[in-house]
């Protein structure tokens, strides 16, 4: 049996993805391996449509693999049922999804809120961190605006906030500052910086900006199907 | 163009289930209406078919007194010279189970007035071809037959059969078959015999039962009306026979028009249901129709875009309705004809009739309301700027600002009815019309209930189901613009079998106190045979028999007769009183104490309460009735309590009706036992009595009172099939609505799955929703049901029928409706429920 190093947060082993297309599969992971460090930031390079967003929704659970396997904090996730997965995902995992993904019929308050409620927080503690982190993120006095009514960047800061509100051990997001000019964009690093790092949380997050994932510990890129450590050949 | 009908289309083809819901909605809704205009229809035109081919060429009929018209009348206008009369003998007799009109003829006279065509190789009219009459005179119990009850009985000419009448069994043998041309079809369940006959089975020896008479359009011709009236004996009488035919076709038009109006409220549901799907349609369509107004297509070309799509809906869902309809009216005729059976008239054929405006009443129905469902959303969605037409919250903020709009014209509707009734307060259509006011007030104030009881209800479910029970419920909420209209569906149907429930459950009860009440006599003897002329009645010596059975103690006696009016057939019951008797006469008005010695002594009627109500008498009031003396003046001494008959009864003194008709016949016995008998043995002890004499119905108190309610309640099977009907119709509008908004949840949905909400509180959530919405609708419906239910009593049915009821609340008619609508929508979330388990949240977070 494999001894697993207690510091490594999401293990990635073989992974294989494909989705059938106009009748044949089109295959978008092909046995790909890594492991990220608790505590890490790392980078998600990648052209459009090379898989970024596959393997983080297969990290999160939301979606299967074909074969491989992802072990995140002694966890198998892939072998997991449904509803395991889910409530690992509720509890574990905040996901910054990459169309923002807010529920329409919920304020803004409302979205952040459902968050702590399915993870069964009290309501006094519930009311007072969603305050705290929507003027963290710059939506001060912005609770009771419905999605539809902000701004591209202002509703991706919102689903920023949803995701880190129930302070997840695992960061994923999906191009978090793709639609924010430079300023947020520093505003939102610092908030991640600020928010997830000192708790030891761990982010894996998908872009195109060399320039964030810069900022990052390390950089993966997706390339034919595999993940290669790039931290090198971009600094 | 083309590419903006695609746009728009391509939507509804991805969405079969609800394309198809909408569609089935449409046709269910239209169905209803088309089915029973259909049966009403056919009813009331193979009464029409019957009683033309039976009337003939028959302008005017001699109508005799209770006890029918002296042969003599008819030999004497002979020998006088009149001619272009004939003689009628007729009474209802059974055949293999099926009831048969029996028209005795006179050959020699019948010449103009009816031809019936013989099936015969010559095809030649019987009337001319001289061995048939011969062999209907000279072939005993010979009988002609409709070739149509022929082949339905498995008869042919030649055949010998029985016929059943009041009890005893007759030979016929078919003679001849009549053909079954157009002119001919009215004869089915008619059996033709020569009047002698006819006379000997029916009991009638000596008798007819009318003289009908032929004469020049103008009533002049060889003999003037004057000139017949003047030959007639004093208690007969010369009437039009169109108008008599119209007058007893008028009996049952309450009935109709009931029928009609419930099966408007089912297209009223329907309406609803055809809203609620095509609005949801032009609304779930908002994006794209965003997308289009911001790439340049005009308003105008969306929304006929938009209009053509949905009269393109419209016709398939009519064409489907219609075809349902004629299937469903098939299945009604049937109902309708037996209610009409047993209470107006005896309906015979039950062929169903399809004209071509029951068909066009449905399409144009469901075609109208499409096109209101589809053009209101449709403008008001092209109506903003292209950017906000994207969003959602503007819509929904807009069905906000509605409610106060929508709360002020029910308020407006509800003031309208209230006048409507405080001006109109005899015509039944406007009764109907107040009804209907109100309950499209209940629908206009839905979605304002639904505002007020939500965070109620919202604490109520998140107590329960905790958070999917508290989004489920403020999901309701803020999609008001949409499940506003299947709640205010639902609550309509509920609300009709909530009315429907309080008004045939008071009137039960009434007429089973009633029947506690007026039922005093222990053990009851009829003749059989519906009552009138052709009621042979209780043989005299057979009543000195049956009083003298041990066990008995006294007796009430009473006859039943149609006596013929000014306005029309009215029935007279004579009675001879028992003691008990005085105490089955609820007066509804008039003191008992004044009433009973006038009426004892002849001096008066009373009449019953229907009858007061339709000829508009008070107490004191004279009515005047033909007698065998002429006609006489009868004061009204007391209106009572009866659920005998909607047209009414006049009754009177048994002693005063032998002076005024001359008609001693008795056809029914009400028997008190002496105390401590046995009612069991009686009965056994009476019919073994009465058997070697005569066919007699006996019964108990009970039986008879089961028999009474049994009518009733059968009276009532086409209510409950047109309500059933409607709550159909309701539960596919709440199906509808279930997916539909599980179809625009489905993002919702993936992003709370996304979130960490399992499969099981997902679905939970579905169920809760729905389940909400049957108890909102369930809820609002229970007030208005029960002040629909006070129309239907004190409005409908007095105008109606004219019966007077007093109002009971049943309990359990109130829960079980609220339980029916909160399974209906139960039952709609289980599919949506379990399709939103099966989907993965991957590819719905995909699309932006
Ligand atoms: N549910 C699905 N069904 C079919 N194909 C899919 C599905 N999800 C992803 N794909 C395909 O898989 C490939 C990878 O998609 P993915 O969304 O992971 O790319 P990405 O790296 O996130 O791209 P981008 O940078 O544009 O967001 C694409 O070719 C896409 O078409
Ligand atoms: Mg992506």
């Amino acid at each position: 049996m494999n001894s697993i190093n207690p510091s490594v947060s999401i293990r990635i082993k073989n992974l294989s993805k494909s989705y059938p297309e106009g009748g044949k599969l089109h295959s978008v992971l092909r046995k790909a391996n890594a492991e990220i460090l608790s505590g890490e930031t790392v980078a998600l390079l990648g052209r459009s449509g090379s898989g970024k967003s596959t393997l983080l929704n297969l990290i999160s659970g939301i979606d299967k693999p074909d074969e491989g396997e992802i072990t995140i904090d002694d966890h198998q996730v892939t072998s997991m049922s449904d509803r395991e997965r889910t409530i690992f995902r509720r509890r574990d995992i905040g996901f910054v999804y990459q169309f923002f993904n807010l529920i329409p019929t919920l304020n803004v308050g409302e979205n952040l809120r459902l968050v702590l409620e399915l993870n069964k927080h009290g309501a006094d503690s519930t009311a007072k961190q969603c305050k705290a982190l929507l003027d963290a993120v710059g939506l001060k006095g912005r609770e009771d605006s419905y999605p539809d009514t902000l701004s591209g960047g202002e509703q991706q800061r919102v689903a920023i906030a949803r995701a880190l509100i129930h302070k997840p051990a695992i960061v994923l997001a999906d191009e978090p500052t793709g639609n924010l000019d430079e300023t947020t964009a520093d505003e939102i690093w610092k908030l991640l910086d600020t928010l997830v790092r000192p708790s030891g949380g761990t982010i894996l997050l998908a872009t195109h900006s060399i320039a964030a994932a810069r900022r990052c510990d390390r950089i993966l890129e997706i390339v034919d199907g595999n993940l290669a450590d790039r931290s090198e050949s971009y600094r | 163009m083309r590419t903006v009908f695609k746009a728009l289309s391509s939507y509804l083809l991805r969405h079969p289930a609800q394309l198809g819901l909408a569609i089935i909605g449409m046709a269910v809704g239209i169905a209803v209406i088309v089915a029973v205009d259909i049966a009403n229809d056919s009813a009331r035109r193979s009464f029409d078919t019957s009683l033309a081919a039976v009337t003939g060429a028959t302008t005017h009929q001699i109508i005799g007194g209770p006890t029918g018209l002296d042969e003599q009348v008819y030999i004497d206008m002979r020998l006088n010279g009149v001619r272009s009369i004939a003689p009628i003998v007729e009474g209802f007799v059974r055949v293999e189970g099926e009831t048969f009109q029996l028209l005795g003829i006179d050959m020699f006279a019948e010449g103009s007035f009816r031809n019936y065509q013989g099936g015969g190789s010559n095809g030649d009219s019987i009337t001319e071809s001289g061995s048939n009459i011969l062999e209907l005179i000279t072939q005993p119990g010979g009988v002609l037959m409709a070739d149509r009850s022929a082949r339905r009985l498995k008869l042919e000419a030649g055949s010998t059969f029985n016929v059943n009448i009041a009890g005893g069994d007759h030979k016929a043998v078919i003679v001849s078959i009549i053909g079954d041309q157009e002119s001919n079809r009215g004869l089915d369940r008619v059996l033709i015999a020569d009047i002698a006959v006819a006379q000997e089975w029916l009991g009638l020896i000596g008798k007819l039962s009318r003289i009908d008479v032929k004469l020049e359009a103008d009533g002049t011709g060889p003999f003037m009306v004057a000139d017949i009236e003047a030959k007639l004996p004093l208690d007969a009488r010369l009437v039009n026979a169109t108008g008599r035919n119209n007058s007893i076709l008028e009996m049952s038009t309450g009935f109709n028009t009931s029928l009609m109006a419930m099966s408007l409220f089912a297209l009223l549901v329907g309406v609803f249901l055809i809203y609620n799907c095509m609005s949801f349609m032009v609304l779930q369509r908002r994006p794209i129709i965003g997308v289009l107004r911001a790439l340049g297509v005009t308003r105008g070309q969306l929304i006929s875009a938009l209009i053509i799509e949905g009269i393109l809906l419209a016709a398939i869902g009519s064409l489907l309705g219609v075809l349902l309809g004629v299937f469903l009216g098939e299945q009604l005729v049937g109902l309708v004809s037996r209610t009409i059976n047993d209470h107006y008239f005896v309906v015979r054929a039950t062929e169903v009739t399809l004209s071509n405006f029951s068909i066009f009443k449905g399409v144009a129905a469901g075609l109208a309301a499409t096109l209101v469902a589809v053009s209101v959303p449709a403008i008001e969605a092209v109506s903003y700027p292209p950017r906000l037409t994207l969003a959602r919250s503007v819509v929904e903020e807009r069905a906000h600002n509605l409610l106060l709009w929508l709360a002020v014209t029910a308020t407006l509707l509800i003031m309208l009815a209230w006048m409507t009734l405080v001006f109109s307060t005899v015509n039944l259509v406007s009764g109907f019309f107040a009804l209907f006011l109100v309950i499209v007030s209940a629908a206009l104030l839905a979605p304002l209930f639904v505002k007020i009881v939500i965070p109620v209800l919202s604490i109520l479910m998140g107590f329960i189901a905790g958070l999917p029970g508290r989004i489920a419920v403020r999901g309701i909420m803020r999609s008001l613009s949409r499940t506003g209209v299947a709640i205010a569906a639902l609550t309509i149907a509920v609300a009709e079998i909530v009315g429907m429930g309080v008004m045939v459950g008071s009137f039960r009860e009434n007429v089973e106190d009633w029947l506690i009440n007026s039922l005093h006599s222990d053990i009851y003897i009829a003749a059989p045979g519906r009552s009138g002329v052709t009621t042979r009645g209780i043989d005299h010596t057979l009543i000195n028999k049956l009083t003298q059975v041990p066990g008995v103690s006294h007796y009430s006696a009473s006859r039943r007769v149609w006596i013929e009016t000014e306005s029309g057939p009215t029935r007279l019951q004579a009675i001879k009183m028992a003691p008990e008797s005085y105490g089955g006469f609820d007066f509804l008005d008039g003191n008992p104490d004044d009433i009973w010695p006038s009426f004892d002594s002849g001096e008066g009627v009373l009449i019953s309460d229907p009858y007061a109500y339709r000829h508009n008498l008070n107490i004191g009031d004279i009515l005047p009735l033909p007698t065998a003396r002429g006609e006489q003046n009868f004061t009204v001494l007391g209106i009572y309590r009866d659920y005998n008959s909607d047209q009414g009864v006049v009754s009177i003194n048994r002693r005063a009706y032998i002076e005024h008709w001359q008609d001693e016949v008795i056809s029914s016995l009400g028997i008190y036992l002496e105390p401590g008998a046995d009612d069991g043995v009686v009965i056994d002890a009476l019919s073994r009595t009465a058997d070697p004499h005569q066919a007699l119905l006996i019964g108990s108190n009970k039986q008879l009172r089961e028999l009474s309610l049994r009518v009733f309640d059968r009276t009532f099977v086409i209510t409950n099939v047109l309500y059933w009907l409607a709550m159909i119709v309701a539960f596919v509008g709440v199906l509808a609505a279930a997916l539909a908004l599980s179809l625009e949840r489905g993002k919702e949905i993936a992003i709370l799955r996304a979130l960490g909400m399992t499969r099981m509180q997902v679905s939970k959530l579905i169920v809760i929703q729905c389940g909400s919405m049957g108890l909102l609708a369930g809820l609002l419906a229970l007030p208005v049901g029960m002040i629909s239910g006070w129309l239907l009593i004190h409005v409908i049915n007095r105008r109606a029928f004219g019966w007077q009821i007093d109002m009971i609340v049943p309990v359990d008619t109130l829960l079980s409706a609220l339980a029916i609508a909160l399974l209906t929508a139960l039952l709609a979330s289980i599919y949506p429920a379990w399709k939103a388990t099966k989907s993965t949240p991957v590819s719905t977070l995909r699309e932006e």
